[in-house]
């Protein structure tokens, strides 16, 4: 009866020969040439083939990840790594726990990613609904608001700087020309936060922009054609129609740029460094310093994995709170 | 048609030849060992090479890293102990001369050095060794940077200050307050004052602790306990609440002197090379010397000795060199010992305008080729320096943050000199 069917004929026949996957997958055999499952074995070959990708992988994520995990058992520092550092357990953990500059950067962290995330979700959802409502501006403007994106970090923390810059910076000349007190932008414990907020709300609104308007785009118009049938206002279709349709963009969106924005550290370190007074110093900025700048690297290992905890929570929730959203 | 085609090749080859023969050198004459030299950025050992190469007949390969990647690059290179990826002989800022020691980084070069030190300002010869002042040299300090008062003398006479008030501390807050009433309104700011990051004590705190009469750190019982919470200490950061709060405004970011080139500040205390050519490109140091004017930094009442703060640089060769490279520590014990020559170090000051770290140098060349020089070789000769201690850097973050602590929150000098203590006691008790 088989051969009641000629693509089975044919795949039989190529499968005689080594040939083409289809035809194996059908007969659950192993899509390789002959030479490869009499080599490896057939129910060892998949395994063998994908082997050196997980080697790969495990080499450059895993690996790094466990020698951190280890590092961070470790009173490593820069004077005794060639000696070997002593292993203390979680000494540098509790240490942590006991570090008031740690909660003050976790507190500075949170004032700067909840300040970014608000500025640049906002702005980047209103601008992608304006792109997606007016093509003709959206290709006009895309390429100007992208800038910021693609410029380099550093480039725009010195351009910042520049600016914030109290006596001869472009804001507080403009501030001047208006007869309005300049503003302190970079020197004032309390302003120097919401001055990086600003600037980190600059550079990553396109990144939101782009990834929500490419979201719109998969709405079908049938949707609001409904709803506008429905006697559905502009606001009702957006509450009802494209809020909930965005929600799986809107995680994914919100879970990159909060791990983003909590683990920066260049503009930071090029704006600020963490000062006035730590006013600035976000957790990132804090385990670079222990790390890098005091050599304490055992530490600064351990205040990674903090900050990998927290990120992977925070991932979590978001999952948890837009997916159960979702299906309500 | 095919003659022509083997022609064709035959040239080609012939002029490939010719070009090998050309890049090696000949192929024929001798090849000079190399000798490597890492240097940070800016420091030109580059401007005594042919001179070093013609004493010791190697080829000196320089080469240059940022100020902020050489110590991590070092680190990271000296770490694998491969004489096969580590420089011959590198420069390391003062600072870090305890934490490379204590991390096995650096060679003991005590028979190679000791005898040179002889004629280097005691500051610089302590500042060698490690422990500082136990005998034992890990390469030797060979120049050195002190900080000074420049100021635009036009713009002082414009705002009718007299450069003598900005030697103490009372007159020098009340020029300022001068200076910025009479310059604001053309875009000139009056006194820099320097709170851009952890290096800002070396302006605005040490150099006033030491003219107190205070320190940093003292040994006590074995071991070293924080000191500059003291009278001292209380009354140099007092001077710089003064100074914030007559309205000089604290600096956040810091531009390296090319801001006061660029005549935006009337009054810039800061190190010597915000005076050099390499702030004002294409004048010389008689020009420059007619264009501003230097002062020590100020005191706190007539009668107190000016005490400037000096950093700078130590030559010293990896310790995987001796013990794996004997023939390479032979080269670079020769290049070392080359470049401390009297003669070739007066060369090396007078073409980057550097301070010389000791006496023996031809003072009357380099009186022609640096700006102040008088002035400068002075200050340096009466220098101090910071303890170049492991925790160096978390010990000037805790002293920074108490300065940033009494400027930016209204915190008591003496409330946040002492909680800074108590985390200097943390830190070294670590």
């Amino acid at each position: 009866m088989a051969h009641d069917n000629p693509a089975t004929t044919d795949a039989e026949s190529r499968n005689a020969r080594g040939g083409l996957p289809g035809a194996h997958a059908q007969r659950g055999v192993l899509p390789f040439p002959v030479f490869l499952r009499r080599a490896f074995g057939e129910r060892w070959l998949p395994y063998w083939l994908v082997l050196p990708m997980l080697a790969l992988l495990f080499s450059v994520t895993v690996f790094p990840f466990l020698w951190n995990v280890w590092v961070s058992l470790q009173d490593l520092r820069s004077t005794n790594i060639l000696r070997g550092a002593p292993f203390v357990g979680l000494r540098n953990y509790w240490q942590l726990l006991h570090d008031p500059l740690f909660y003050h950067s976790l507190k500075v962290s949170l004032y700067f990613v909840v300040g970014s995330i608000v500025g640049q979700f906002t702005l980047g959802l209103l601008i992608a609904l304006i792109f997606h409502r007016r093509p003709g501006a959206a290709r006009l403007l895309r390429p100007v608001f992208i800038v910021p994106w693609i410029l380099s970090a550093i480039i725009i923390g010195y351009s910042w700087i520049w600016m914030y810059d109290y006596n001869f910076g472009l804001i507080n000349a403009g501030l001047r020309a208006l007869g309005l007190p300049p503003v302190r932008w970079l020197n004032d414990v309390t302003m120097a936060i919401w001055a990086l907020v600003i600037a980190n709300i600059w550079r990553g609104t396109p990144f939101t922009m782009l990834f929500l308007e490419a979201a719109l785009k998969n709405i079908p118009d049938e949707l609001y054609e409904a709803a506008q049938v429905d006697g559905a206002t502009g606001w009702q279709a957006f509450r009802h129609v494209t809020l909930p349709l965005l929600r799986p963009a809107v995680a994914i969106n919100l879970i990159l740029v909060t791990m983003w924005t909590f683990n920066l550290f260049d503009t930071i370190l090029v704006m600020t460094q963490g000062g006035p007074a730590n006013a600035t110093l976000t957790t990132a900025m804090y385990m670079y310093n222990n790390a890098f700048k005091y050599g304490l690297f055992g530490y600064g290992a351990a205040i990674t994995l903090v900050m990998l905890l927290i990120n992977a929570a925070l991932a979590l929730l978001y999952l948890r709170t837009v997916g159960r959203a979702t299906t309500t | 048609m095919r003659v022509w085609r083997s022609v064709r090749v035959w040239l080609g080859v012939a002029v490939l030849a010719l070009g090998l023969v050309v890049a090696t050198g000949g192929g024929l004459a001798q090849q000079k060992p190399v000798v490597v030299l890492w240097q940070s950025e800016g420091y030109g050992l580059e401007a005594v090479e042919g001179l070093i190469e013609s004493i010791t007949g190697v080829d000196l390969q320089v080469q240059e890293f940022p100020y902020g990647d050489l110590r991590s690059k070092l680190q990271t290179t000296l770490l694998a102990q491969d004489p096969g990826v580590a420089p011959d002989l590198t420069m390391v800022d003062s600072i870090w001369l305890g934490e490379f020691v204590e991390g096995g980084f650096l060679a003991d070069l005590t028979g190679v050095v000791a005898d040179a030190a002889g004629d280097w300002f005691p500051a610089f010869r302590d500042g060698s060794q490690w422990p500082p002042a136990s005998g034992t040299y890990y390469g030797l300090w060979y120049d050195t940077d002190v900080r000074v008062t420049f100021y635009w003398p036009d713009l002082l006479q414009q705002a009718g200050v007299n450069p003598g008030d900005l030697l103490y501390w009372d007159t020098f807050i009340k020029a300022c307050q001068q200076l910025k009433a009479a310059l604001a309104a053309q875009g000139v700011g009056a006194c820099w004052l320097d709170m851009a990051g952890g290096w800002a004590p070396d302006f605005e705190f040490f150099p006033y602790l030491w003219q107190e009469g205070g320190e940093i750190l003292v040994e006590r019982d074995g071991r070293l306990v924080p000191a500059f919470n003291g009278e001292a200490g209380v009354r140099a950061l007092q001077f710089l609440v003064d100074r914030v709060r007559a309205g000089i405004d604290p600096q956040t970011q810091t531009f390296w002197g090319d801001d006061f080139a660029q005549k935006k500040w009337a009054v810039y205390p800061h190190g010597n090379w915000a005076g050099s050519e390499s702030r004002f490109p294409g004048t010389t140091p008689r020009e420059r010397q007619q264009t501003i004017a230097v002062l020590p930094l100020p005191v706190s009442e007539p009668g107190r000795v000016p005490v400037t703060l000096a950093g700078g640089w130590i030559m010293t060769v990896p310790a995987v060199i001796p013990s794996k490279a004997p023939e390479r520590f032979e080269r670079a014990k020769a290049v070392l010992q080359a470049f401390l020559r009297a003669d070739v170090m007066t060369e090396y000051y007078g073409a980057l305008a550097r301070v010389p770290v000791r006496a023996g140098v031809d003072n009357a060349v380099l009186a022609e080729k640096i700006e102040f020089f008088d002035f400068y070789a002075k200050m340096a000769s009466v220098a101090r320096v910071r303890p170049a201690i492991p925790q160096w850097a978390q010990v000037a973050d805790a002293i920074f943050q108490a300065m940033s602590a009494a400027v930016f929150q209204g915190v008591d000098p003496k409330t946040a000199l002492d909680q800074a203590a108590q985390q200097v006691e943390r830190i070294l008790g670590q």
